[in-house]
């Protein structure tokens, strides 16, 4: 077996695990220009949730997933309502109140499930690729037909429907919308709602793939960001493009230098992309 | 250097701007002369107000050069132009909102290059202030202002920075007839103590109220220049301005 | 200028509150010991609001402390020189990293600059965290010098070990911050960065370089916070990149200042002597997990309620201007 393959399916099915996690705050940002910073640490509250589920009831991954995806809307939906009455400046202030809601969930997490590292695994049974003489865990293989399942998904429903039409020139132009009679306040609740449904996917798959502790959304929220300035708003294949390039990346540095300079790539690349792009997930160019 | 060029306070030459494939200017060439009042017409779009920031340093021509007192100032960022003596109001007017109109004109005339004491600087704020005829409202926090009253803080802050080049741009947008009286007159004092003006209106009444002399620009090209009171009759200058001049008339009270 | 108005008298009652305190409260050891960290971060927060002031909010000041900390840390084991002279110097490591951090971040503004600076973090941090030979990677650096014994005025004050002298330190040396935060506010520069915090484009207009005078609170505010670092690792005797490189002190420092009131001069002061002492001594008890989650409340409260911090609620200070 080449070396490199190895490297590469890790790569792309963390990169559409990444693209997962992005999905839903690209949205929210997007259509109701609010930086939740709380992001990571929401998944995490799925994340808790599917454990509990798998750990204590044995409820089947299905389900579970279901489930957390449904719990997460009621999550989202309230949050809609609580950032709209913030006053301005509104994408700083959003920023700031996520900031201390993830902080309060870091700490719920912690009286709760204290500091212990957990993980949920399921048997999942080993695959293997004969003609690659290589072998992978099925739930990776998972994490890559999913993303790509939701994208897709996400994909047609603002190509293809009428709401997403609306949902598109929102994100566009969010005052040009306001004119044209889109009734920015009920999308932006739509919004909130759609990417609950997407954190709360995020969420089992988070448990899965990697270990839930109280401080581990941090680093979820940072690589949706990365990814969502990378891909710039709406444009969700390119949120598939930045979240297997980050995860491609992030492989080859785990395999070059080991494991401990993988949160560094996040952060390296969100500063390069900020540097470049200091107008940020903006897609009409100042002045 | 020459008695003729010291008499030079800004001169463009052969300015150009490009946004995108559209051409914003094509090439604007004018000398403006120390003490002068000059006009800038044009209907909406056709280019004052990116010519106005490439004279102040807010945006780069990509051509031809500008030259402020004897030095050019193509590269120059806006900050350093303004130190240099230009001062200007912005169309959108830009103030300090948690300030009181006071403060909004005392940061002008503290804060400027020479560093003057607090006493002195606020002996001129006040000064300033009365100059466009808001000494009552000194205290109000200018965020509670409406927009005209904002636009003459922003003249007094511009005044107390002591420049040697104002440029004011739609600076009598929404004024009564009698605030518009009360302004002219003002920059006619002004002048007479040395101050260059260059401003835009696209309302005629202030322009030909003050100015020497008046630029019609249209498509980013001046197509007619001269005393205002010539220019009107102009018939390019009526076939591209007036005609939206009455349509800018009856919308005043939305802007 | 001989006048005292009130708010002067509120001070110096504060002030002389803060001095007498842990004489009335004898030989209570824990009490001393958080309200000498109150101090502490106290001086981070005031760090934090000298770049505040000109408008731009950090979520990355852990930066600055863990550098300040790392080096003065680093200067201390490998030289041996006394924390006396370690601490000024190490906190310049952190000044060092705000250069860069003006270099790169000139053009980023608002939200951008804060997501930014949350990321910058990572940079230090991974480097401490993996130059095995200089920094011990993650297993730190342990056995550092305490702070020093000094004799003042015929007193003997063991700053090292004694937690009321210790607390004395660190209260003079927040109030020395709090003198330098209170130039930042009232002179003509302070009013130079609220210029710009109000209105970047007329701040130009009016000749300021707002790049420029930014840096310069930048490097006041680095400086500031190292120092903060460099005592906290001498007085703990210990560093840990995860102890010292911890987003908790990104936001501690914030979440001072904007409930205590980040444009006032006691704001941040306010905010930790009320929050931290609140936390440490009635929250810990209570819920000995997930007592912080106190600041997260306090900050949602904050924006949504009062955003000028309770400071704002005080009676006004005679206008200085």
């Amino acid at each position: 077996m080449w070396v490199g393959t190895p490297v590469i399916f890790t790569g792309l099915s963390l990169g559409s695990f990444y693209a997962l996690i992005a999905l839903g705050f690209s949205l929210i940002l997007g259509i109701a220009r609010a930086f939740n910073l709380a992001h990571g640490e929401m998944i995490l509250l799925s994340g808790y949730l599917a454990f509990v589920l798998w750990h204590y009831f044995q409820v089947p991954f299905v389900f579970i997933l279901l489930i957390c995806s449904l719990v997460l809307v009621w999550v989202t939906i309230p949050l809609n309502y609580l950032l709209r009455r913030l006053p301005e400046p509104y994408g700083l202030n959003t920023l700031i109140v996520t900031l201390g809601l993830a902080l309060l969930l870091q700490n719920l997490f912690l009286a709760w499930f204290s500091a212990d590292y957990r993980l949920m695994t399921p048997a999942w049974p080993m695959v293997n690729v004969p003609w690659l003489n290589f072998s992978f865990p099925l739930h990776q293989g998972v994490l890559i037909v999913l993303a790509l399942l939701v994208t897709g998904a996400v994909h047609l429903l603002l190509q293809g429907t009428f709401l997403g039409k609306a949902l598109r020139a929102t994100i566009q132009d969010r005052e040009a919308a306001q004119m044209a009679g889109i009734n920015v306040q009920r999308l932006s609740l739509a919004a909130f709602g759609l990417g609950g449904l997407l954190i709360g996917l995020a969420g089992p798959l988070f448990a899965q793939n990697m270990y839930l502790y109280p401080a581990a959304g941090v680093e979820a929220t940072m690589i949706a960001i990365v990814v969502t300035i990378f891909a710039g708003l709406g444009r969700i294949r390119n949120i598939l493009l930045g979240g297997w390039l980050l995860g491609l990346t992030q492989s080859a540095t785990i395999f070059a230098l080991g494991s401990r300079w993988r949160e560094l790539v996040s952060a390296v690349l969100l500063l390069l992309l900020l540097y470049f792009r200091p107008q940020g997930f903006s897609l009409k160019k100042e002045g | 250097m020459a008695a003729s060029a010291a008499q030079v306070c800004l001169e463009l030459r052969q300015n150009k701007k490009f946004f995108g494939d559209r051409t914003i200017l094509r090439g604007i060439s004018f000398c403006l002369e120390v003490g002068e009042i000059l006009g800038l017409i044009g209907p909406n779009g056709a280019g004052k107000t990116t010519l106005f920031n490439i004279i102040s340093g807010w945006q780069k021509p990509a051509a031809g050069s500008v030259i402020f007192l004897g030095q050019e100032t193509n590269t120059w960022p806006p900050e350093r132009l303004s130190r240099a003596g230009l001062a200007r109001t912005f169309q959108s007017p830009q103030i300090f909102p948690e300030m009181c109109a006071l403060e909004n004109v005392l940061m002008g005339a503290w804060l400027r290059q020479e560093h003057p004491p607090l006493p002195e600087a606020q002996e001129e704020a006040a000064y300033c202030l009365s100059l466009v005829g808001l000494m009552d409202k000194g205290q109000t926090p200018v965020r509670e202002l409406p927009l005209p009253q904002q636009r003459l803080v922003e003249l007094a802050r511009a005044l107390a920075t002591r420049p040697r080049l104002l440029l004011l741009d739609e600076i009598a947008a929404g004024f009564s007839q009698a605030a518009l009286n009360r302004l002219a007159a003002g920059l006619l004092k002004l002048r007479d103590q040395g101050l260059t003006l260059l401003l835009t209106d696209h309302l005629f009444t202030l322009l030909e109220a003050v100015t020497d002399r008046v630029l019609a620009l249209d498509h980013g090209e001046i197509i007619a220049q001269g005393p205002p009171a010539d220019l009107i009759r102009h018939p390019e200058v009526i076939s591209a301005y007036l005609g939206t001049r009455y349509c800018s008339n009856a919308n005043n009270g939305g802007a | 200028m001989g006048k005292i108005n009130s708010s002067q008298l509120a001070a110096a009652a504060g002030v002389l509150l803060l001095a007498v305190w842990p004489l009335i409260f004898r030989n209570q050891v824990q009490f001393h010991q958080v309200l000498g960290m109150t101090c502490l971060y106290a001086i981070l927060a005031l760090a934090w609001n000298i770049y505040a002031l000109s408008g731009a909010i950090s979520l990355g000041h852990t930066a600055f402390f863990g550098l300040g900390a790392y080096a003065s840390a680093l200067l201390n084991h490998h030289y041996h020189w006394s924390p006396l002279c370690t601490m000024p110097l190490g906190a310049l490591a952190a000044v060092v990293f705000a250069v860069f951090w003006s270099l790169g971040f000139r053009r980023l503004r608002g939200v951008y600059l804060g997501l930014a600076s949350l990321a910058a973090v990572e940079i230090p941090k991974t480097i401490v965290d993996n130059w095995d030979q200089l920094t011990y990677g993650s297993m730190g650096i342990v056995g550092l010098d305490r702070l020093p014994t000094l004799t003042i005025g015929g007193v003997e004050m063991d700053f090292g070990l004694n937690v009321t002298a210790q607390y004395y330190l660190l209260l003079g040396i927040m109030l020395l911050a709090l003198l330098l935060h209170w130039k930042c506010i009232r002179s003509r520069w302070g009013w130079t960065l609220r210029v710009i915090r109000e209105n970047e484009t007329a701040a130009a207009a009016l000749g300021i370089d707002s790049n420029r005078e930014r840096a310069k609170a930048l490097m006041l505010s680095s400086y500031l916070a190292g120092i903060a670092g460099a005592l906290y690792a001498h007085i703990m005797g210990l560093v840990e990149p995860a102890l010292v490189f911890n987003l908790h002190l990104s936001v501690l420092p914030l979440v001072f200042s904007i409930f205590g009131g980040s444009t006032m001069v006691f704001g941040p002061v306010l905010g930790a002597l009320i929050l931290y002492p609140l936390e440490q001594l009635f929250l810990m008890p209570l819920f000995p997990m997930g007592h912080s989650a106190l600041y997260g409340l306090v900050i949602i409260l904050t924006i949504f309620f009062f955003p000028k911090g309770i400071a704002a609620w005080l009676p006004a200070p005679p206008k200085s201007v």
